[in-house]
């Protein structure tokens, strides 16, 4: 099975802020909904931050790239979203440490001790109405899929399909972590905003790592 | 001085709390703020990036207070705390405190040169002198010692009815139960005028000293009050979990009186005194002066625990088999006063404000405790005072260096020996039963404590209370002890020996004749045989199995035996720990090996996994070892390679349905392809059979009966699984009856399939052992259980007495009414002791 190198994780990213950019009223539609209508335009400003430093990151080792996206995400997007995100790539980037390739087995790895540090951040379980909804399936999917020998192109396809259950799942959910939470009850019946972005990281994945 | 950082969304009102605080204190501080992100930091929002480095500003020894607003400000400071060095991380604080207030509050306290304990406490009680003044706040929580006072919105009034009051056990249960839910609630005994306190720590509530009859307050403080009182109610009508438990027969009489020995656990014991000095070596004590020596003596307090949490765990693991669920409870409550947050609190001020090093602050601590105990008026709750001191001498030993061991020797004792020793503690009976000792004099002890249940637990003569007669122990020859009287003979006379002597052969020759009758195999009165075989996780289960009359080993716990690996286990290592169990199976006794089972709620150091919000219902057991390919396989290879030279049959544990035990049977399929071809001796096929403990695996039966050689029915998780009710809840344990109708349906459809299908079934939970359960398996059609060593003897003799046919007649036209699981339990007894009447009839006529 092929390897993903350095340069298709740094297209990746790309793919995610052209995916951001293009649905950030969308996505500051739906956090007006349940939270405060910023997080379209936090993870924009963020992911702009990161292509601006497009120099540096797109010839670095993927540790490096995943730790100057955390870092960029952490002083700029400035919602929730910017530590939990910047969080998973910073978790991610000390999995991945020098190496410029990874195996879908790797990378399967990397993705799970992003995972374990979001969880740690925003102490969030499934069926708290958060990103975790979307993310964890995923993950699961994703590695599920790489240890039962599919594709990658299988793999990550599994995973944008269970990215999107999970995101559906969030529907009727009441938030329980998080600004949406001061909503309760009136949180249920609208998508979460955080498992939304979410969907479009396995997407952008899927579009650019194969 | 304690250095301030204040953080908001919005940089403007960071900067305008921060000039607030500075008028308002008027003096020389070491404050800063950061909010804001985007350009110009003119956006909302908060910066980690920029936290730290104000952080960074601020900073010295004396440590960091951080106040925010909310949300991602929390997380970001959080992320922010983390960039920092350990050292520095572990100066610097977080608070709830509100901004406005806190700010103000924390800046008083620091501008004075506050430590920073004194700092955050300032700045966390910074709401009470606006809330007397606002009056909104209910009056009852006004009477709440110490820190900030929630509002209190719902109260509950109750009388408690325990007979031993709200002693450990019954506390336990309610923390625990509270502890699920968001929010505070406070208790107060108004009988005795006491609290109100915290319900989150075990000595704050059991200091309450409630009692029966006591009328008891809660204070809750809860977004949602509802199901709080809606639970604490359920816990107070199910006696907090001490449903249905009367104390043990004969043991509650006040025991007052020190000045005599008195009986705990029955049976005669003769031989040489040893004289156990469970005192740790002096305990060292040396002033702690600078802050990071205290961090240091903290951090090594906290791993001494957590070790002696460790292996307090697996000692009460290993002895669990031998243990009641009522028993194992109280080990539950001794557990939480390792971890319980008052103590702690105390033991980390007593480091940082007095100066005390850990060992020293610590054994202060536990000592007190320990004493306020004895002070109890029940004799029940005064026995608990050494449940304080074995955690204080517990965390000691790991704590002390050059620690001294419980002074025992490695080999068992040449000739019989009595140990004398201030209690018996679940450290030392483990210790106790490795070395064959004779019996166990205690000094001090009571009848319910610890060290009475284990002596009983583990068939062990004891006697307690026998303090005054120490000077005379120590200089003793020879000790005899009759513990069923309570008796105690200090170099006893020539005639007193040799009537103990036979007694003690009259005692043995009776035990020896139950034991024997248990060697044969149990037939029913109407001549069905039934196998009864052993539940065992060791060599020496396995032995006391044999010794009991086990015809087989219906369940082999694999767990107990990879607790003991730091690290995955390869498959020579595994190959030996199981080789060296399972020796005394004398390759001759067939052992049911369950894969090792594992998941969330019990996990090991290796085959980690991401915490889950449902253990019970995450990745477990099979589940588990499909997940990790890699040491499932190595797992298998051990096990057919352990199968060439004993009689192994394997269990799949946690089966929800047939693709795991195909993924299973293929894997099992592919690695004797492997061992064969590197010429490794091994046995493949052996019996697959599966454990049925999941709602689903019972619903497939007949799917799954075609790939299994066996099935085993686990009636602890099915009937959790079943009743939707977790194991531990105390309010739930009238839904925790393996004997509930719904239980009794589901097994009888999977007992029905396997005979059809002609199965063999078995049964090993908990419940296989319990005499008023017995007689419904036995009708439902079973006729194999593995139940604890120490029941055989019970089991076999009850089954003697019994008339299966007539039972399952008599079940068949009861079985679609039961309604409950007291229903259940009635119509059994009320069987049972027909039956038996009708038994004693008959052998009386013979």
């Amino acid at each position: 099975m092929s390897n993903i190198s350095a340069a298709q994780f740094f297209a990746w990213i790309e793919r995610y802020a052209a995916h951001i950019a293009e649905q950030k009223d969308y996505l500051t539609q739906l956090d007006a909904a349940i939270g405060d209508a910023d997080h379209g335009a936090n993870m924009h400003r963020g992911f702009q931050a990161v292509l601006a430093k497009k120099d540096d990151l797109q010839n670095s080792d993927i540790g490096a790239l995943f730790k100057g996206v955390a870092m960029t995400l952490i002083s700029t997007v400035g919602g929730a979203s910017g530590a939990l995100y910047g969080t998973f790539f910073l978790q991610a980037s000390t999995m991945a440490g020098t190496k410029t390739e990874l195996t879908p087995g790797d990378f399967a790895s990397v993705l799970e001790k992003g995972l374990a540090g979001i969880v740690l951040r925003g102490k969030a379980a499934i069926g708290d109405k958060t990103m975790v909804d979307a993310l964890q399936p995923a993950i699961k999917a994703y590695k599920r899929s790489i240890d039962s020998g599919e594709s990658l192109e299988q793999a990550l396809s599994k995973a944008v399909s269970a990215a999107e259950e999970g995101l559906k799942s969030t529907v009727p959910l009441v938030a329980r972590k998080g600004r949406a939470s001061y909503l309760g009850e009136r949180s249920a019946g609208h998508p979460d905003p955080g498992a939304t972005s979410t969907v479009l990281l396995f997407r952008s994945a899927a579009e650019s790592l194969t | 001085m304690v250095g301030l950082v204040l953080v908001s969304h919005s940089r403007p009102v960071a900067e305008a709390v921060a000039d607030l605080v500075r008028r308002a204190i008027n003096s020389d501080l070491q404050l800063t703020f950061s909010g804001g992100v985007g350009e110009d930091r003119t956006e909302l929002g908060t910066d980690a990036i920029e936290i730290q480095e104000a952080i960074g500003t601020v900073y010295s020894e004396d440590g960091v207070l951080v106040l925010m607003d909310m949300g991602s400000a929390i997380l970001s400071a959080e992320t922010a705390r983390e960039f920092l060095s350990p050292e520095q991380q572990a100066k610097v604080r977080l608070t709830s405190a509100p901004l406005v207030e806190g700010g103000i509050a924390a800046a008083v306290q620091a501008q004075l040169g506050a430590s920073i304990d004194e700092v955050a406490k300032a700045a966390l009680q910074s709401l009470l002198p606006k809330q007397d003044q606002v009056q909104d706040v209910s009056p009852a929580a006004e009477s709440v010692p110490e820190g900030s006072a929630p509002p209190v919105n719902e109260t509950l009034d109750v009388t408690i009815q325990n007979t031993h009051g709200l002693h450990l056990r019954p506390a336990a249960n309610l923390i625990r139960t509270l502890s699920k839910f968001p929010g505070e609630v406070f208790v107060e005994n108004r009988t005795a005028k006491r609290g109100p306190v915290r319900a989150r720590s075990l000595v704050d509530v059991t200091r309450l000293q409630i009692h029966q009859g006591d009328s008891v307050r809660f204070l809750i403080s809860a977004p949602d009050p509802k199901p709080v009182i809606d639970s604490i109610q359920a816990l107070v009508d199910s006696h907090f979990g001490e449903f249905g438990q009367p104390a043990p027969p004969g043991e509650t009489s006040d025991r007052t009186d020190d000045s005599r020995p008195f009986g705990v656990s029955r049976g005669i014991a003769i031989g040489r005194p040893l004289l156990l000095d469970t005192i740790v070596a002096a305990i060292p004590s040396y002033a702690v002066e600078s802050a990071p020596d205290c961090t240091r003596e903290i951090a090594e307090l906290r791993s001494a625990i957590a070790t002696a949490i460790d292996e307090f765990d697996s000692r009460i693991g290993r002895l669990r088999p031998s243990l009641h669920r009522h028993d194992l409870d109280v080990f539950d409550a001794q557990r939480m006063i390792f971890e319980d947050p008052t103590i702690l609190n105390e033991v980390e001020a007593k480091i940082r404000e007095e100066h005390l090093n850990a060992a020293a602050a610590w054994h202060a601590v536990l000592s007190r405790y320990a004493a306020d105990q004895e002070k109890a008026d029940d004799p029940y709750l005064r026995a608990r005072a050494a449940d304080f001191r074995e955690v204080d001498r517990t965390v000691l030993t790991h704590l002390v260096d050059g620690k001294k061991g419980s002074g025992l020797p490695e080999q068992p004792f040449a000739e019989p020996t009595l140990l004398i020793c201030e209690e018996l503690t679940p450290t030392l009976a483990e210790e106790l039963h490795r070395l064959s000792v004779a019996g166990v004099i205690q000094l001090g002890g009571g009848t319910t404590s610890h060290g009475a249940i284990l002596a009983r637990a583990l068939s062990l003569p004891s006697v307690g209370g026998a303090r005054k007669k120490l000077d005379l122990l120590k200089a003793a020859q020879r000790v005899a002890i009759s513990g069923s009287e309570g008796l105690l003979w200090i170099d006893p006379p020539a005639d007193i020996l040799s009537d103990l002597v036979s007694r003690q052969q009259l005692e043995r020759a009776e035990l020896e004749r139950a034991l024997q009758e248990s060697h044969a195999q149990a037939i029913t009165r109407d001549g069905n045989s039934v196998q009864v075989g052993a539940n065992a996780g060791s060599a020496q289960d396995i032995s006391s199995a044999r010794m009991n009359g086990a015809e087989f080993i219906g369940l082999f716990r694999s767990e107990f035996l990879f607790q003991n690996f730091d690290r995955e286990p390869d498959e020579a290592q595994q190959l030996a720990a199981y080789r060296e169990a399972l020796a005394p199976s004398a390759k001759s006794l067939p052992v049911v090996v369950r894969l090792l089972d594992i998941g969330g709620d019990k996990p090991l150091k290796f085959l980690s996994q991401p915490k889950e919000a449902n253990p019970f219902l995450g990745v477990r057991g099979i589940r588990l070892l499909l997940a990790n390919p890699g040491f499932f396989r190595v797992h298998l290879r051990a096990i057919l390679r352990l199968a060439d030279s004993f009689l192994i049959r394997l269990l799949i544990p946690m089966i929800t349905d047939l693709s795991e035990i195909l993924a299973t049977r293929n894997l099992l399929d592919a690695v004797a392809v492997e061992l064969t071809n590197e010429n490794l001796p091994h046995q493949w096929p052996i019996p697959v059979g599966a454990m049925i403990e999941t709602p689903s695996a019972a619903l497939l039966i007949d799917q799954l009966l075609p790939h299994l050689d066996f099935v085993s029915m686990g009636t602890n998780d099915l009937t959790q699984y079943v009743l939707c009710a977790e194991r531990g809840s105390a309010a739930l344990a009238p839904f925790s009856d393996a004997l509930h109708p719904a239980v009794l349906r589901i097994c009888d459809q999977v007992v029905r399939a396997a005979q059809k299908h002609g199965t063999k079934v078995s049964i090993c939970g908990e419940i296989a052992s319990d005499p008023e359960a017995l007689p419904i398996w036995l009708g439902l059609g079973l006729r194999e259980f593995s139940v604890a060593a120490g029941a055989i003897p019970a089991v076999k003799s009850l089954i003697r007495k019994l008339d299966v046919s007539r039972i399952a007649a008599q079940l068949a036209t009861r079985r679609l009414s039961f309604a409950g699981s007291t229903e259940v339990r009635t119509f059994s007894r009320s069987l049972t002791s027909e039956q038996e009447a009708a038994a004693d009839e008959i052998s009386s006529r013979s």
